[in-house]
C-alpha cells in the first residue's frame, strides 16, 4: 500500500501551481493567500483517507481551500462584532495597509496597478459570488465544473457570476466615475 | 461588452498572472505541512492504535459500574414513583390527614419531595459504583486465579455486555417514572407550581386536590406501565444486538441525532398547551371551574410521556453506543 505521504504528495503535484493561484485571488494579498492555501493543505492532508477517488483531488482540494476560506470570513466576522480577542494592527489603523494589503477604503480612480483594482473589487463581492468569478473568469473552469464542486445546480452559477460582475461593474463605475475608464483602458493614468 | 467590462476582464486576468508569479514550490509546501518528516505517522490516529490492556480494563471498570449505577438509580427512582403514587392515591394530599403517620411526606412542598427522591437516587448511584467497582475486580482475580481460559479483557467485555440490558431498561424506566410522576403532580395538582400545593383551604368552591390526582392517578399508572414496556422492548434489543451482532432498525433511529431535538420539541408543544389550560387546583379569575376534558389531558399526558421517552432513549442509547465504540464491543 503506497504511504500516505508519498500518496498526497504524487497528487498535489500537478495541482499544486494552480491551487496557490486560486487562493490569492480569493484573499485580499498574496500573503494572506499563500497561509490560507497551507492551512487547506494541511487540513487536506490530515483528512485524505476520506478521499476515495484520486481523479477527484483537484476539485476536493478545491473545496477544502474554499471551506478553510469560509471559515476564515466567518471568524473575521466574528471578530469584528465581538471584538473583546487579540486585535490586530490593521484593525487599529482603521483598514491602513499593511504589507501589500489592500482594502476597499485604498481603491482610487489613480490606482495604476490593475492588480490592485481587481483584488480591492474582488473584496466587495460575497464569498460565494467571488469564488464562482475567480473559477470562472482566472481559472477557466466551466460552468458546469463550479456546479458539480459547489455541490449547486448550473443555473444557480450563473445567478452567480451574473450578479457577481454585475457588483464588479458596479463598484468600477462608483470608484471610477464615467470619466475615468477610457483613460484607464488607454494607459494615460499614472 | 461595454468599456467597463473590458477593463474589469483587463484587471482580473492582470491579477491572474500576478497571482502565477513567485509561487511557491511543492516541496516548500510540503515541508512547511511536516510532509517530508520520516517520522510522522501514516495516519493520524496510528499512534493510538496500541493502548495498553491495563488502559482498557480501567475503562471496562468504569463503564460496567456507570452502567450498573445507572440501573441502580433508575430502580430508586421506579420505586420513588410507585410509593408516591401510593400513597397519594390511597393516602394523604387532604390537609386534614394530618394524623396519618405519612403526613410528612405529603404535608411539604412538592420541590421537598423532589429534592428527597432526586438524594435517594443520588445516594443509590454512589452506592452501586462502589459496589460494582469492586465486583469488576473480585471477578479479574477470580479469573487470573482459576487459570481460566478466556482473558480478563474478554471477562470484562463479558460483564459489560451483561449489565447493559440493565442499565438501558431501569435507566430510562427510572428517569421517565420520576419524569411521569413529578409533571403530573406540578401539573395537575399545582396551582401553585412548584410551591405548596397542599397548604391551602380549597373548601370554598376550590377543587380537591384529591380528587384531582385520583382522576389521574389512572394515567400515570398507565404511562409508567408503558413505559416500562417500552425500556423492556429496548433493552431486549439492545441484548439481542450483542447475539445477533446487528443492530435493529429502530434502535439505529432512536440513536440518531435528530431523536432527542425531536423529544425536545414535543416537550415544549406539551408543556405550552399545558401552561395554557392548567387552572390548578384553585380556580381563580373567569374561568371558574372548567376544566379541559378528560381526552385532552390524556392527550397530554401521552405527548409529555412520549417526549420524555425519547429525550431519554436517545441519550441513553447515544451513551451506550459511545461506550461500545471506545470499548471495541
Amino acid at each position: 500500500m503506497e504511504p500516505r505521504n508519498e500518496r498526497f504528495r504524487r497528487l498535489i503535484e500537478p495541482v499544486h501551481d494552480k491551487a496557490v493561484a486560486f487562493a490569492r485571488c480569493l484573499c485580499r494579498s498574496r500573503a494572506d493567500g499563500d497561509d490560507l492555501f497551507q492551512e487547506s493543505v494541511l487540513r487536506a492532508f490530515t483528512k485524505l483517507d476520506g478521499l476515495r477517488d484520486d481523479g477527484a483531488f483537484r476539485p476536493w482540494l478545491y473545496r477544502v481551500v474554499i471551506s478553510v476560506h469560509r471559515n476564515r470570513c466567518r471568524r473575521e466576522l466574528w471578530r469584528r462584532l465581538i471584538p473583546f480577542g487579540e486585535v490586530d494592527e490593521a484593525s487599529e489603523a482603521g483598514g491602513a495597509q499593511i504589507s501589500g494589503d489592500y482594502r476597499v477604503s485604498d481603491w482610487s480612480p489613480d490606482a495604476a496597478d490593475a492588480t490592485q483594482r481587481a483584488r480591492a473589487a474582488l473584496a466587495v463581492l460575497p464569498a460565494v459570488q467571488r469564488e464562482a468569478i475567480v473559477l470562472f473568469e482566472i481559472e477557466g473552469w466551466q460552468v458546469d465544473e463550479i456546479a458539480a464542486l459547489h455541490r449547486v445546480s448550473i443555473s444557480a452559477v450563473k445567478s452567480r457570476l451574473a450578479r457577481g460582475r454585475e457588483r464588479l461593474r458596479v463598484f468600477y463605475e462608483k470608484q471610477l466615475g464615467t470619466a475615468g475608464v477610457p483613460s484607464l483602458i488607454s494607459g494615460d493614468s499614472p | 461588452m461595454s468599456t467597463l467590462d473590458n477593463l474589469v476582464t483587463t484587471d482580473l486576468a492582470a491579477l491572474a498572472n500576478d497571482n502565477r508569479r513567485q509561487l511557491p514550490t511543492v516541496d516548500k509546501t510540503s515541508r512547511s505541512i511536516g510532509l517530508n518528516r520520516d517520522d510522522l505517522p501514516t495516519r493520524p490516529d496510528e499512534s493510538r492504535e496500541h493502548v495498553p490492556g491495563e488502559l482498557v480494563l480501567v475503562s471496562m471498570s468504569r463503564v460496567f459500574a456507570h452502567r450498573i449505577a445507572r440501573a441502580a438509580s433508575g430502580a430508586t427512582a421506579m420505586v420513588c414513583a410507585a410509593v408516591l403514587l401510593i400513597v397519594f392515591k390511597f393516602g394523604g394530599l387532604d390537609y386534614s390527614e394530618r394524623d396519618r403517620w405519612w403526613h410528612w411526606l405529603t404535608e411539604p412542598s412538592i420541590v421537598f419531595l423532589g429534592t428527597l427522591v432526586g438524594v435517594l437516587v443520588l445516594g443509590a448511584h454512589v452506592v452501586a459504583n462502589g459496589i460494582a467497582e469492586r465486583v469488576f475486580e473480585r471477578s479479574l482475580h477470580q479469573s487470573i486465579d482459576r487459570d481460566r481460559v478466556a482473558g480478563p479483557l474478554d471477562l470484562g467485555k463479558r460483564l459489560i455486555r451483561r449489565a447493559d440490558g440493565w442499565a438501558v431498561v431501569l435507566g430510562i424506566t427510572g428517569v421517565m417514572s420520576f419524569m411521569i410522576m413529578f409533571g403530573v403532580l406540578v401539573f395537575v395538582l399545582g396551582g401553585e407550581r412548584w410551591s405548596l400545593f397542599l397548604d391551602r383551604d380549597y373548601r370554598f368552591g376550590m377543587i380537591s386536590p384529591k380528587s384531582v390526582f385520583t382522576d389521574r392517578s389512572r394515567d400515570i399508572a398507565i404511562a409508567i406501565a408503558l413505559c416500562l414496556a417500552a425500556a423492556i422492548a429496548i433493552g431486549r434489543a439492545c441484548v439481542a444486538e450483542h447475539r445477533s451482532h446487528r443492530r435493529s432498525w429502530w434502535i439505529r433511529l432512536l440513536e440518531h441525532g435528530t431523536t432527542v431535538p425531536t423529544g425536545v420539541l414535543l416537550a415544549l408543544v406539551t408543556l405550552t398547551i399545558g401552561f395554557s389550560l392548567d387552572v390548578g387546583t384553585i380556580a381563580q379569575g373567569s374561568r371558574g371551574n372548567v376544566w379541559p376534558s378528560s381526552e385532552l389531558r390524556s392527550a397530554l399526558t401521552v405527548s409529555g410521556g412520549a417526549a420524555v421517552l425519547l429525550v431519554v432513549t436517545g441519550f441513553t442509547l447515544i451513551r451506550r453506543r459511545r461506550e461500545h465504540e471506545r470499548m471495541g464491543l
